[in-house]
């Protein structure tokens, strides 16, 4: 089932044409990845679907649902940025809990929401912990904790892997792909680095100078590069 | 190299011996300032709170100080924000407008506001004008101090409350103020003192009720006033460094919050 | 005044053409909706006021009315009256004074907070200096006025230590008192931009300039003081530009010899009811900051891209 359509969408900043007719459908429970070296334009097509960028022309449906005008609070996604964006000044529990905020549950549902959501990430027990006490890779755990606790149906990932050590990167990526398995929704995932498209996703959109080259699933893509800036080729 | 340390502390001596000399008379007992000393005594600042002129204009320059901590820091809150934003039209000019006061004399702000005020609009002078001067030049100190604060702020921690269901303006409240708070706190310490302490403006702009250092500037023709001038300067200076002690302290935990290093300063 | 002229000069840096052509984006919007209340609060109190001095410069008054027929006659007035004159040269000369004494003063304390002393320690030096300047400048002119006075603390030490027989009389109510306590009110004007400056250095280019056989004196030379040379121009102008304006210590240790433009600009303005004419003494004295600004500005870029 289609979940993300993205029809003719096009993204100028100023002069510059960022995003150039994309067109895209995501189906329900897919690991999609968008692939690119730098300025490729994928974090930008992914900002434009979780809403922190309008769209020039063209249109996002998520759901059936037309997402023009619609602000990132108001939207089923949620994201996990680069930076991780953790609140430095709330707790790890705060902090997976934040969402929350205005959900029509009791203090107890909350604190066991956020419990179990920390279990998921392997973070179990950390909720009293100060979060800019944290390492690299427990600040994206809690990140990924406090999206989604809020049961998005798209989780958005900005490069959330590039930050980290080699080997807490490839331990990381298992726990990805388990974890995106066990909750079931969509993953979108935005990197530079092909191997771990390759190993993580479902399909892969490989994007470059603003416009999608080839999308095809992993090994499709590896044995038969359409063009000289897919995987596998020299480029 | 130690003929730098030596210069250093030299120079610090420098700076603030003429401060030390404060307290050091405001509780000598005699008439004029000079050595030998003579003996202690509390009586000049006895004196000061026996005087109700003293007092009044004590009442004012508080008024007024907290008036434009409070204006200076809510419109330097709005320009250092608007500082993080990417560009629109003329943005270098209009900053470069606001933060003028910064190189302007005083006298230079003091006499065109009067003709202003006095002249063109035919207002009277009262503590609302001396406010809005002040507010005037704190501005761009407001605006400093909490532009290193908003620049401390990762722009992605705004985004993240608003990905998680917050509106604009409750992302502000929960995430960015309490982050900027200490920044917030420093830009009303500092406001607060640079109006306690201005004279031109005040002595320019002042209707009826003086502020206390038009007061002080009045007693200077007194000779015999010189000690309680001298008692009264040390709870100034005592007080300014109390203040500004604490938004310092306060700075630095701003840092320690968000978890960054100290580069040193408002600067 | 240099208001006018450095709005001016601002506008014509600001104005890049893509900038009008383009689209203002989404933050760009928010940007200008959070910086309309500072900009038209500081469009309506100081622009305006600005504007309207620069006006009254060409108007004249009797008495209390003021007449609004346009004149150069103030101007005429100011060049032709060698009080006048007299007395913005002597302000130029005496924020010149104070300007050079302040920085040559300042640059190896902010040298050695940047050098030689530990990184976790910078913040409170800067601090320990700056405190003074934050405290009432009343109260620190008035200071300087009771140390260097005839019966003062400075001579009555002297005195006491058996130095001098008879007070010295040279240091109070002239134009050196007002350089010695204008050099102590700004020392740190001039202290941080210096040690902004100084901190920017790439440690490793001095390193590279040793290793190439350079001493340490002449990397000095060479190497940190060119660099170190935007926070210099940056901390001259912040002294000099406001010193010339200054009022109340020309007025509390200045004496007869001492007084400063700003003083007569105050005098036209309360005692001799001439708001015109301090209108126009106001803009000489700003004008002529101005022009002595871009001069300095001009020889350091020549001096700086000169040896090549």
């Amino acid at each position: 089932m289609t979940l993300i359509q993205l029809s003719g969408v096009n993204k100028h900043f100023g002069d510059y044409h960022a995003l150039r007719d994309i067109d895209l459908e995501i189906q329900q429970g897919e690991f999609f990845s968008l692939l690119g070296p730098s300025g490729c334009g994928k974090t930008t097509l992914l900002r434009t679907i979780a809403g922190f960028e309008d769209v020039g022309s063209g249109s996002i449906r998520i759901d059936g649902r037309d997402m023009k005008g619609v602000g990132p609070n108001l939207r089923p996604t949620n994201m996990v940025f680069q930076s991780y964006a953790i609140f430095p000044h709330l707790s790890v529990a705060e902090n997976v809990g934040f969402g929350l905020r205005r959900a029509d549950m009791t203090r107890d549902e909350k604190t066991r929401a956020v419990g179990e959501a920390l279990e998921m990430v392997g973070l179990g027990g950390y909720g009293g912990r100060a979060a800019n006490a944290l390492s690299g890779g427990q600040r994206q755990r809690v990140a990924l904790a406090r999206a989604l606790i809020l049961k998005p149906k798209v989780l958005l990932l900005d490069e959330p892997l590039s930050a980290l050590d080699k080997k807490i990167r490839e331990q990381m990526q298992v726990e990805l792909i388990k974890l995106q398995r066990e909750v079931g929704i969509t993953f979108i995932l935005v990197t530079h680095d092909q191997e771990e498209a390759l190993v993580m996703s479902d399909r892969i959109a490989v994007m470059f100078d603003g416009g999608i080259g080839q999308m095809d699933d992993p090994e499709t893509l590896y044995r038969r590069p359409r063009s000289k800036r897919s995987p596998n080729s020299s480029a | 190299m130690r003929g730098l340390r030596i210069y250093a502390i030299a120079y610090l001596i420098f700076l603030y011996a003429p401060i030390f000399l404060l307290p050091l008379f405001a509780f000598n007992d005699a008439d004029i300032i000079a050595f030998p000393l003579s003996g202690f005594t509390t009586h000049w600042f006895e004196e000061l709170t026996r005087n109700a002129a003293l007092q009044a204009a004590v009442r004012n320059s508080l008024i007024i100080a907290a008036s434009t901590a409070v204006l200076s820091t809510i419109l330097g809150i709005c320009a250092a924000r608007a500082a993080t934003m990417a560009d629109w039209p003329l943005k270098r000019p209009m900053m470069g407008l606001i933060m003028l006061p910064l190189v302007l004399p005083e006298i230079i702000v003091a006499v065109s506001l009067l003709v202003v005020i006095v002249q063109v609009f035919g207002l009277g002078l009262s503590n609302a004008t001396i406010i809005a001067a002040h507010t005037l030049i704190c501005m761009p100190f407001s605006i400093a101090v909490l532009n290193g604060a908003f620049q401390n702020l990762d722009p992605a921690l705004e985004e993240a409350a608003l990905d998680l269901g917050e509106s604009r303006w409750s992302a502000f409240r929960l995430v960015i103020l309490p982050l900027v708070m200490p920044g917030i706190i420093s830009s009303l310490l500092i406001s607060f003192t640079i109006s306690l302490d201005e004279f031109i403006i005040a002595f320019f702009l002042s209707g009826a009720n003086p502020t206390m250092p038009v007061y002080i500037w009045g007693l200077l023709r007194f000779p015999g006033q010189l000690p309680v001038v001298m008692a009264m300067g040390t709870i100034l200076v005592a007080l300014s460094i109390i203040l500004l002690t604490i938004a310092e302290l306060m700075r630095r935990r701003g840092l320690k919050r968000a978890g960054l290093k100290d580069t040193g300063g408002f600067l | 005044m240099p208001g006018f002229f450095v709005l001016l000069w601002i506008v014509l840096q600001g104005i890049k053409p893509d900038m009008l052509r383009g689209r203002l984006t989404e933050s760009g919007k928010r940007g200008l909706i959070l910086i309309s209340p500072p900009f038209a609060y500081a469009l309506l109190l100081l622009a305006v006021p600005l504007a309207t001095i620069l006006l009254f410069s060409f108007w004249t008054q009797d008495y209390l009315t003021i007449d609004t027929t346009f004149t150069f006659s103030n101007y005429t007035e100011a060049f032709g009256d060698p009080l006048y004159m007299a007395l913005l040269r002597r302000s130029l000369l005496i924020a010149g004074a104070v300007t050079v004494v302040t920085v040559l003063l300042a640059f190896p304390i902010a040298y050695f907070v940047s050098f030689h002393v530990q990184p976790s320690r910078k913040s409170l030096w800067l601090f320990l200096i700056t405190i003074p300047f934050w405290t009432s400048y009343l109260i620190r002119v008035f200071l300087w006025k009771v140390i260097l006075g005839y019966n003062g603390v400075l001579n009555s030490s002297l005195i006491g230590v058996g130095l001098i027989d008879e007070p010295l009389s040279f240091i109070l109510y002239n134009a050196n008192a007002v350089v010695i306590t204008l050099a102590h009110a700004f020392a740190p004007f001039a202290i941080l931009p210096i040690f902004v400056a100084l901190e920017k250095i790439d440690r490793s280019l001095l390193e590279a300039s040793l290793d190439l056989g350079e001493t340490r004196v002449t990397t000095f030379l060479r190497v940190t003081l060119p660099l170190a040379m935007p926070g210099v121009v940056a901390a001259v102008l912040i002294v000099f530009i406001p010193t010339i304006g200054d009022y109340v210590t020309p007025r509390l240790v200045g004496g007869p010899d001492g007084l400063m433009i700003a003083n007569m600009i105050q005098t036209q303005f309360l005692k001799l009811n001439n708001a015109p004419m301090g209108a126009t003494l106001a803009i000489l004295a700003m004008l002529s900051v101005t022009a002595v600004s871009l001069v300095f500005i001009w020889l350091n870029r020549r001096w700086l891209r000169g040896p090549k």
